[in-house]
């Protein structure tokens, strides 16, 4: 005989369980988590590792890497003394919470005050992911171009902060950068909007800012 | 590619609906997926018949049900599906309306084959969860 029977249950309970418990584990050890979320050279990396330089002697950070292969993202963030796990995904395209929360087993959460979690580069895939963050930030960089929110709206409307690096190319490329203001605003009028060069270090305190406040909620900060 | 890890869940939650009815023979599975879930349909069929080929739900039709995108204005709260990009109201013209629907990923039921009536587990209790 045929047996129809009726589920009606999440697909992605399981990833969302483990993000709920990653939330739980973090809330407990009192560490904020923000998921970096961007295409591969958009400059999540080298934000992270401006960060560390400039807040060490108040924010303890730690740090999740994502990749589909290699340790290099992991190399740049140990260079600079910062705990760090690097996760390879073999070819997979996001991460998942079941691969963070394995991660935090190899971070000492006492020891830190924030977790940077490095998404692995994909304006699509990592969005549907829930990780047990406490804010997520899109990353565009100049060279990408100004359509790239409009393309890719989910990750705009469901950002926290949207990060515009590497305006230091601004001069050399045809980056519409009020039409790409515009179509954030659009997408997502609650995003702060930070414009930053890690090269020039133009805007580098609003990035410190907003990641200050991140740990600290009650601290003033302008968007 | 993220198609493939919400095939794998879902062929997961089917083996195991498989299993608790002695290993019988998946037909079709129904499932749920909200406008705002960037998946595509076809993609979702093909990873899903790809990683079921060596088990129970092997040949099995994945029938996708698409939901629609809701949203409610952030200004004077009129709901209404939205037909542009920044979900503008039509009433205000407010943009970045909040979504009520369309996250929906929901694994909606299980059509066995060859079931054998004292083989067959107990039709197990929805549990009502109805997206994020």
């Amino acid at each position: 005989m045929t047996m129809e029977i009726h589920v009606v249950q999440k697909v992605m309970k399981v990833n969302d369980e483990i993000a709920q418990a990653i939330r739980s584990r973090l809330e407990a050890a009192r560490i904020p988590a923000v998921n970096l979320m961007s295409a591969p050279g958009s400059g999540k990396t080298s934000l992270i590792e401006t960060a560390i330089r400039s807040l060490r002697d108040t924010v303890r950070i730690g740090v999740i890497e994502g990749d589909p292969d290699t340790t290099r993202d992991a190399e740049r963030i140990a260079a600079l003394g910062a705990p760090v796990v690097q996760i390879n995904t073999a070819g997979g395209c996001h991460l998942e919470a079941n691969l963070v929360n394995r991660a935090l087993d190899d971070l000492d959460l006492d020891a830190l005050d924030l977790l940077v979690i490095e998404n692995v580069g994909n304006l699509v895939c990592p969005v549907e992911f829930d990780l047990g963050e406490t804010r997520r930030a899109a990353i565009i960089s100049i060279p990408e171009g100004h359509d790239k929110p409009a393309k890719y709206p989910k990750l705009f409307r469901t950002a926290d902060v949207v990060i515009l690096n590497k305006i230091d190319l601004l001069p050399y490329v045809d980056f519409d950068e009020p039409r790409f203001t515009g179509d954030v605003r659009g997408l997502n009028p609650d995003a702060s909007l930070l414009r930053v060069s890690c090269r020039t270090g133009e805007g580098v305190l609003g990035w410190l800012d907003w990641l200050r406040a991140v740990v600290q909620p009650t601290a003033q900060v302008g968007r | 590619m993220h198609e493939f890890g919400i095939a794998d869940a879902i062929l997961a939650k089917t083996l195991e609906i498989s299993a608790a009815n002695g290993g019988a023979s998946v037909e079709r599975v129904q499932v749920l997926v909200g406008g705002l879930r960037q998946l595509v349909p076809e993609m979702l069929e093909f990873a899903f018949n790809a990683l079921a080929a060596e088990t129970a739900a092997r040949g099995a039709a994945l029938d996708v049900e698409l939901a629609p995108v809701r949203v409610v204005c952030r200004n004077c709260e009129h709901a209404f599906e939205p037909d542009d990009l920044f979900w503008t109201c039509p009433v205000c013209g407010t943009c970045g309306a909040n979504a009520v629907t369309g996250d929906e990923l929901i694994l909606k039921s299980v059509t066995l084959a060859d079931v054998a009536p004292e083989t067959a587990s107990a039709r197990p209790e929805p549990s009502g969860e109805k997206g994020r």
